[in-house]
């Protein structure tokens, strides 16, 4: 089975399929499930897993609205 | 032929929810009985389905029959066309209910990951009171015990609602759903299924993790947060809804989830109790992103109401649970126990 990769919107990289994941020092990381999401924004406390943080933007708001565009009248 | 009656050992008192009313002492004792006509129906018009402890206890009598049924009561009442029809009313009560407190929305679609989005305004930025953030600063064990007991009417058959759809999905949705759910079932091994996971959670905490140990203590408001999945899930045309009731339950979770390990963490709960939290802030952090690739982006591209039948699903989550956590945080703070009853105190426990 080929493993394929899906790059999701302001989210993280799903991976669906084999895969081994190495650390820094080359020590392998335990992947117990078949699809895992890596972290792709830097801020998810179990890197290089994703834990949904990238969905809360600053000061809690959500991404859509955190990333609204700027009225240019306010 | 012989009579296939469940659990046919008759010395075996029977070990069903008490019933809080006339509808759930209907139901009760129906099923109890012997198969046989239903000729008299009681007056199922209720003030507030959506909190009603005898309705909501007496549509999850009937929704475990398609689970794993009840001891001493006969299989057959499964698919009782009498008790369908009782069903079917009480269902009507709970639809409509429903319909009054989460208005039907068309909304603006823009964008190719539009659903998600709008999902994800509503799940964010959901005004209830958050009964996880206060378990990860400031609630106490027992408070960590009764969630768990509100809680468990789900997590001890997590994942099954969902399962409803999986012959009933067609496409991508199908494929999505059918992978999120192998991963809640352990991915192939069972001390990995998240319904295990959480019966190690309860008696890490002391509490019993019997299958259905506690539903005498679930006030209605609790039944009605599981009640819902069941009747999307057992009804086709509500697909979608079950849909959007799944992608805003885990997109909700990671958080949920991390907030309740750290306060069990400061709580100096066993490690064992908190794995099933661990677990999921990986898992739905992965079922989260699944439900986007798979289910919301293949319902938003398709025309007609899929997608408004996704957000009713949304809402319903938001509005159900979030009286759920409202009810419980108000019991807690007037210093009472939020479960129904003297709660886990009538049980010896606490």
């Amino acid at each position: 089975m080929t493993t394929s990769i899906d790059v999701c919107a302001d989210g993280p990289l799903l991976i669906r399929g084999p895969i081994e994941i190495r650390d820094e020092s080359g020590e392998l990381i335990p992947v117990r499930r078949s699809v895992v999401a890596l972290c792709r924004c830097g801020k998810s406390r179990i890197k290089p897993f994703c834990d949904a943080t990238h969905l809360r933007g600053r000061n809690g708001t959500s991404r859509s609205q955190a990333s609204l565009p700027v009225s240019r009248n306010s | 032929m012989p009579c296939l009656l469940a659990g046919a050992d008759m010395d075996e008192v029977p070990s069903l929810p008490h019933p809080r009313g006339p509808i759930s002492a209907f139901i009760r004792s129906t099923i109890l009985g012997p198969l046989q006509e239903i000729n008299s129906f009681p007056d199922i018009t209720i003030d507030d389905p959506l909190s009603d402890d005898d309705l909501q206890l007496a549509l999850y009598l009937l929704y475990e029959l398609h689970y794993r049924g009840h001891p001493a009561v006969a299989d057959e009442w499964e698919w009782n066309p009498d008790l369908l029809s009782v069903r079917s009313a009480l269902e009507r009560q709970f639809m409509c209910a429903l319909e009054r407190t989460v208005p039907w929305e068309r909304p603006v679609r823009q964008g190719d990951h539009w659903l998600a989005s709008v999902i994800r305004d509503l799940v964010l930025n959901d005004p209830s009171p958050s009964l996880s953030r206060h378990l990860r600063s400031a609630g106490g064990v027992p408070e960590l015990r009764e969630y768990l007991v509100h809680r468990s009417a789900y997590h001890l058959k997590e994942a099954d609602p969902y399962s409803w759809a999986l012959p009933r999905a067609v496409g991508q949705p199908k494929i999505g759903l059918a992978q999120i759910q192998y991963d809640e079932y352990g991915s192939g091994r069972l001390e990995w299924n998240h319904a295990e996971l959480f019966a190690r959670s309860m008696r890490g905490l002391g509490l019993d993790s019997t299958y259905g140990r506690y539903i005498d203590l679930l006030p209605g408001r609790t039944l009605a947060t599981v009640n819902v999945i069941s009747m999307f899930g057992l009804h086709r045309k509500y697909i979608d809804a079950l849909f959007g009731h799944l992608a805003a339950t885990e997109m909700a979770s990671p958080q949920v989830c991390a907030n309740i390990a750290a306060g069990m963490r400061r709580l100096g709960v066993s490690p064992e109790a908190i794995t099933f939290y661990d677990e999921h802030v990986e898992a739905d952090a992965v079922h989260d992103a699944v439900c986007e690739r798979d289910l919301l982006d293949s319902i938003g591209r398709e025309s007609g109401i899929r997608a408004e039948l996704a957000l009713f699903g949304v809402r319903s989550m938001l509005a159900l649970d979030g009286a759920m956590a409202k009810m419980i945080i108000a019991n807690w703070r007037a210093g009472g126990s939020s479960l129904s009853g003297s709660g886990l105190l009538s049980e010896g426990q606490l």
